[in-house]
């Protein structure tokens, strides 16, 4: 370890004390800055709930117009289509008599 | 329609600032609140709404964050969820609780408008159809003389009954000035109703002058129980339940569900004794529920005819007319008419008969048949369908008499245009249609006892003395008018309720 030239050395600053009144603008501040993010938290929250609820209902009143009901034999036989190209005829059946049968039951 | 999230927060913010003054502790702090935004100020409402827990907040509260009015059950899962959470979740359960409520609705778009402490009056049926048989009459009559003298705000529901709203221009017309209103013809443009310009009564009085439609019932009941407005209703009958046997089923299942907004119902009017104690009665037996008593007031109906001018017909030279005016249904006895008219045509008399009223095809294909066989047979009747009040006084000045023998009324209107107009009547010899031939004019019989009916209408039919002195009679009956009615309707039923004090029900 080289020695340690005279005068090489400077004094550490030591932070300065901060008054009672400095303090608290500092706690005001940081309280500040807290609650702003609280405030936003929670609008963030809120907005979130509305644009669910807002989607939920938008959807809700497609699927309650005339067309969306009067086309939905159109989508059961794409989504048969569909299940008939990925599994078969054979189990696509299967599928749908296990569905007719549920909701026979219902 | 799909806003994007902006546009909702705003919403929001927009019915939370408008709710906020009567739930926030100290309502200076809204500006500051507002500033910072629509999160931290539903933060506030609901910290301020859980420390009180008064269901009327809470409701309130609900119509702020949803616009939308909450129904009994929603209004109870939001409470449990503010008196289960946690402090700082409250924020969140309350969400969450309210979720199907917003969701399940297009409120979450609409603007509010609160009526602090004023009278709110539902005319929503009156405002959007055009139907004017009794119950639209008294309200009609009466809102012709409230709107624009008193300080009410008339209202209808957005579609689906989620919320009460202003009226347009169109539809304040066709509730107070029928009978200078013109449907505007098809094609015509058509100021829109306010739609989604919410009205939402807070420690008002709300005023409900017609029968609810049955879509309204719930949430009606949910604003008499909860929203810690005050509830008064004009009482016309209990007849869906009382004489059940003479209406169709799916009216007293529609009467049931209306009398849950009675149930919670503040005041209730009664078009005359009968009625009222008919509500009464209904209402003493809500005490076995642990419910108070709702109170009850006679506010009979006028003996007056529409807000019109009508000119006298000459005494003609056609045989008399027998005039039977009101709908068409088997509790107003027109198959009793027709039997006695039937009978008294083969004694070879001489008159003609006319029914003025609509029905529903549950009746009035039967009866429109039996109308036809009569027709054939060569006799003088006939059945006039939709027509308005300038035909229907013409009828009454061209009337030898009326006849009105109805098995069950709550009041008995026909009866009473009738008498207005100076022209005699037959009618059924108790109830409230007794309660109207108090002061004379009338030949009473018993509806049940179809032979009564026959002597009536051949006394009347070959008696001119007889005539004569009924039509003295009524030259000598006091005056009561639609003008009558709508004060002492006001005094006894809006007045009392506007200087109720706040129930600490409401307030638990």
């Amino acid at each position: 370890m080289p020695p340690i030239e005279p005068g090489a050395i400077t004094p550490v600053e030591t932070p300065k004390k901060l008054t009672v009144s400095e303090r608290l603008k500092q706690s005001e501040a940081e309280r500040e800055r807290l609650q702003r993010e609280v405030d936003q938290l929670s609008t963030v929250a809120l907005s979130k709930w509305l644009l669910v609820a807002h989607h939920q209902q938008s959807q809700a009143a497609i699927t309650q117009t005339l067309s969306w009901r009067v086309t939905k034999p159109l989508r059961t036989a794409r989504q048969v289509q569909m299940k008939i190209t990925e599994v078969g005829v054979a189990q696509t059946a299967q599928v749908v008599v296990a569905t007719l049968r549920k909701r026979r039951q219902r | 329609m799909t806003l994007g999230n902006d546009e909702l927060v705003a919403s929001a913010l927009g019915r939370l600032s408008a709710v906020a003054p009567h739930l926030l502790h100290d309502p200076d702090d809204l500006p500051s609140l507002v500033e910072r935004g629509a999160g931290p100020l539903m933060l506030r409402l609901i910290e301020d709404v859980r420390a009180t827990m008064r269901n009327d907040q809470i409701w309130l509260l609900c119509v702020g964050l949803t616009g939308t009015f909450p129904l009994p059950d929603q209004l109870r899962a939001a409470r449990r969820a503010l008196l289960l959470s946690d402090g700082d979740l409250a924020f969140v359960d309350f969400l969450e609780s309210t979720f199907d409520l917003g969701a399940g609705t297009a409120g979450l778009v609409s603007d509010i408008e609160i009526v602090h402490r004023g009278i709110v009056v539902d005319v929503d049926f009156c405002a959007t159809h055009l139907a004017h048989t009794g119950i639209q009459r008294v309200v009609r009559q009466t809102m012709a003389r409230w709107h624009g003298n008193r300080d009410v705000r008339l209202v209808g529901w957005t579609p689906g009954g989620l919320a009460m709203r202003g009226l347009s221009a169109l539809e304040t017309s066709r509730v107070t000035e029928w009978n200078s209103y013109t449907e505007p013809a098809s094609g015509e443009h058509v100021e829109e109703a306010p739609r989604f310009k919410l009205v939402v009564p807070y420690e008002s009085t709300v005023i409900l002058p017609e029968v609810p439609q049955p879509h309204l019932c719930n949430v009606l009941a949910s604003v008499a129980e909860f929203s810690g407005n005050r509830v008064g209703l004009i009482g016309y009958d209990a007849i869906p339940i009382v004489s059940a046997d003479t209406v169709p089923p799916a009216e007293t299942e529609r009467f049931v569900h209306y009398l849950t907004i009675v149930k919670h119902a503040h005041r209730v009017a009664g078009i005359s004794a009968a009625a009222t104690d008919d509500f009464r009665g209904f209402s003493q037996a809500l005490q076995a529920q642990g419910l108070p008593v709702v109170d009850s007031v006679e506010v009979s109906l006028p003996i007056a005819l529409p807000d019109l001018v009508h000119e006298p017909v000459a005494e003609g030279v056609a045989s008399p007319l027998v005039l039977c005016v009101g709908s068409q249904e088997p509790r107003k006895n027109q198959d009793a008419v027709l039997f006695a008219s039937e009978l008294l045509w083969r004694e070879g008399l001489d008159f003609r008969v006319r029914f003025i009223g609509g029905g529903s095809a549950w009746f009035t294909q039967g009866f429109d048949q039996r109308i036809k066989a009569l027709t054939k047979k060569g006799y003088d009747v006939e059945v006039w369908r939709g027509v308005r009040d300038e035909a229907l006084l013409a009828s009454y000045a061209e009337a030898r008499f009326s006849i009105f023998p109805s098995l069950h009324e709550g009041y008995g209107l026909p009866v009473a245009e009738s008498l207005a107009m100076g022209v005699p009547v037959i009618t059924s010899g108790y109830g409230s249609t007794a309660e109207i031939t108090v002061g004379g004019g009338c030949v009473l019989v018993d509806p049940r006892d179809e032979m009564t009916i026959v002597e009536a209408m051949r006394s009347l039919i070959v008696g001119t003395d007889r005539i004569e002195e009924l039509r003295a009679e009524i030259a000598t009956r006091p005056s009561r008018s639609w003008d009558d009615y709508a004060d002492e309707l006001w005094n006894d039923l809006v007045v009392p309720l506007a200087t109720l004090p706040l129930e600490s029900g409401t307030h638990a």
